[in-house]
């Protein structure tokens, strides 16, 4: 059968790394859709022949956004292969400063991405659609997520250093303690952190409830899900714990997982459109093992937060979910990821108060006692993967990295072909409308993707969008600097 | 009374070759430790940038490109742009660019500062540590220019205007 496409293609200033393609059939309605990275292969060989104790410097660099995520599962990776317990102050500051790294993150992906489409409308002008747009029309909004995310910042900046030392944390813990001074420094802060989310999160529920078809089409289809929960009543978690999956209707498939054996219940799969590759879920097969991570699998896992604000709020997000609180739609990860925040607000303030924290017993010495090591911890977009292989030496052999953005591509992949069939109709002509261009972007950007960390690639992405009619032939094209 | 700070941000991946050339000057710069100049360096361009922009008296980006400079002066190996402010934040990348920032600090601090784009061409991108010898070359062409322009200021008596800033820069 015949078709056309539109391809959404942005162009890097190096090489092209992602584009959304739709295709559509001869009557102008969406036959499929796709999400395509164009990966800068090699990473994981580049990392060969490195010592240990460079990793964690290594695969920061890969990423402005999360460096912290990677250094943490790579510290624990050479946790696994010190074979050592890493001592209680030590754990708790890498805790923190991941907490920091989630509300940085988060607050990036929420009000500079992704609010100026519900503040401003998806269907309003592009050119003010965007985070200038939102600054004057709500100015307090922005400088509060702006600030929001400066709060995150500064944890990280204040235990790692303003350029985060990428040997902060090491195999064993981490290398300095924190400072009175700093926690109090810290502590000042959370009331306005915690306000401006709390602030936020009235919007969303109040955007939810008035934009009912937004967010039911809106990547609303069962995966499966898949994270880490506490060891300690599968609470959320976002630095240790157990893997568990749960489908569409909340059964749980996996429990209790040693997240080092990853490999038992993971595959990856790549596809031949995009050099991204596409973990699922081994037991069930691919395609049918898809499955998604990050704020949305994270909140569909958990039993419960553990603080109680954000536990007040999982209850209410959980009336949005099936019979068994279980929510499907890809738009909920905006959501998500602002309860996400207020946990995090109130775990930093918790961990702050804690005695251990200040303890200066932040290292357990080690050595190579093992060739093998696995760290697994929750970025902000979802669970990370460090796989190590090195000699008595500790010089890497091989590495294996799996990425939030990689284990979403094929939940992306739907979200856009779901939005795409349920705005466009009828396409004959060459013309489709921006507003239905950019809910399929939009349909991206819940899922916030690295491509920096699932592609290491590099560049800045402006948007152009290429309409070809049946033979093949580019009709139109819009770009989007 | 203290003089708002110059501030030289480098930027670019550390992992792909040239394209850490930005950095490289900007650490260049912070090893010189010159009074007054605020250095950063980052692999991306990010949103809280724009509030130490808003406080600073002339900012200084340094970046890698793929092309050479577009310049009447065909001895200078490295690039030299006026930025002016512009509403130009990614959609879907969590990265913005100079002019961004400039708006950035405008819409929510009232005041951007003079600032110029430094960039210095490249001709590998790949997985790697090392700058090519084009890179290094261009560099260190345009590491000694920015260090003349932070000398002189460093020695006025009083704060750098925007013009002086201005002339030596299109010198």
């Amino acid at each position: 059968m015949s078709t056309r496409r539109v391809v959404i293609d942005p162009v890097t200033r190096i090489e092209g790394h992602a584009k959304i393609s739709i295709f559509l059939d001869e009557s102008g309605e969406v036959r499929d859709a796709q999400f395509h990275v164009t990966e800068f292969r090699g990473f994981e060989k580049f990392c060969e022949g490195r010592p240990l104790g460079e990793m964690a410097g290594i695969t920061a660099r890969v990423c402005g956004i999360c460096p912290v995520s990677h250094i943490l599962a790579s510290a624990k990776a050479g946790d696994d292969i010190f074979a050592v317990d890493i001592p209680p102050a030590a754990e708790k500051l890498r805790r923190l400063m991941n907490l920091g790294q989630i509300v940085q993150s988060h607050a990036l992906s929420f009000f500079h991405l992704s609010s100026p489409d519900l503040l401003l409308g998806f269907d309003s002008n592009p050119a003010q659609r965007n985070l200038f747009g939102l600054i004057a029309q709500h100015p307090e909004f922005a400088r509060g997520g702006i600030r929001l995310r400066q709060f995150g910042q500064e944890i990280i900046e204040l235990l790692g250093g303003r350029k985060i030392h990428p040997a902060w944390a090491v195999p064993g813990g981490v290398r300095e303690p924190l400072t009175p001074e700093k926690r109090n420094h810290i502590l000042c802060r959370v009331p306005e952190a915690r306000q401006t989310t709390l602030s936020a999160l009235a919007f969303v529920k109040r955007y939810i409830a008035e934009h009912r078809e937004e967010v039911e089409n809106f990547g609303n289809f069962p995966t499966l899900f898949l994270g880490l929960v506490s060891k300690d009543g599968a609470q959320w978690e976002h630095y240790d714990g157990y893997l568990r999956v749960v489908d569409s209707e909340g059964n749980i498939l996996v429990d209790g997982h040693d997240p080092r054996r990853y490999t038992e219940i993971i595959g990856e799969a790549v596809e031949p459109h995009s050099y991204l590759k596409s973990p699922y879920f081994k037991p069930w097969g691919y395609p049918e093992g898809a499955y998604r991570v990050g704020p949305l699998a994270r909140l569909n896992l958990c039993t419960r937060m553990g603080t109680p604000l954000a536990d007040a709020e999982l209850a209410e997000f959980r009336q949005h979910g099936n019979a068994r609180g279980i929510v499907l739609s890809s738009f909920m990860y905006h959501y998500a990821r602002l309860i996400e925040i207020l946990a995090a607000t109130e775990r930093i303030e918790q961990l702050l108060n804690d005695p251990d924290i200040l303890s200066s017993h932040v290292r357990a010495g080690g050595a190579i006692n093992k060739l093998e090591g696995v760290g697994v911890s929750e970025a902000p977009r979802g669970t990370l993967f460090h796989h190590y292989q090195v000699d008595a030496h500790g010089m890497i052999r091989r590495v294996n990295l799996i990425i939030a953005t990689g284990q979403n591509n094929l939940a992306m992949n739907r979200t856009v072909k779901q939005i795409a069939q349920h705005w466009i109709h009828g396409a004959r002509d060459a013309q489709i409308p921006e507003g239905l261009l950019n809910r399929v972007e939009a349909g991206i950007r819940a899922f916030d993707p690295c491509l920096s960390c699932s592609t290491h690639a590099v560049g800045q992405m402006p948007l152009v969008v290429q309409l070809f009619d049946a033979q093949g032939r580019l009709i139109d094209e819009v770009r989007r600097d | 009374m203290r003089t708002a700070p110059v501030m030289v941000i480098g930027y670019g991946s550390t992992l792909h070759s040239d394209d850490a050339a930005g950095v490289r000057l900007a650490e260049a710069i912070a090893a010189r430790d010159y009074p007054g100049v605020h250095v950063f360096t980052v692999t991306q361009l990010v949103p809280e940038l724009a509030e130490p922009l808003a406080r600073s008296r002339m900012a200084i980006f340094a970046d890698a490109s793929v092309s050479p400079p577009r310049s009447h002066r065909p001895w200078r190996l490295f690039g030299v742009t006026r930025l002016q402010p512009a509403h130009a934040w990614g959609a879907l990348v969590h990265q913005g660019d100079p002019r961004a920032l400039l708006a950035l600090a405008q819409s929510l601090y009232g005041y951007h500062p003079p600032a110029w784009l430094i960039t210095i061409p490249g001709e590998h991108f790949e997985l790697g540590d090392e700058l090519s010898p084009l890179a290094q070359q261009s560099l260190a062409q345009a590491l000694k220019f920015v260090e003349r322009l932070l000398s002189r200021m460093s020695r006025s008596p009083r704060p750098s205007s925007v013009s002086s800033s201005s002339h030596f820069l299109h010198r």
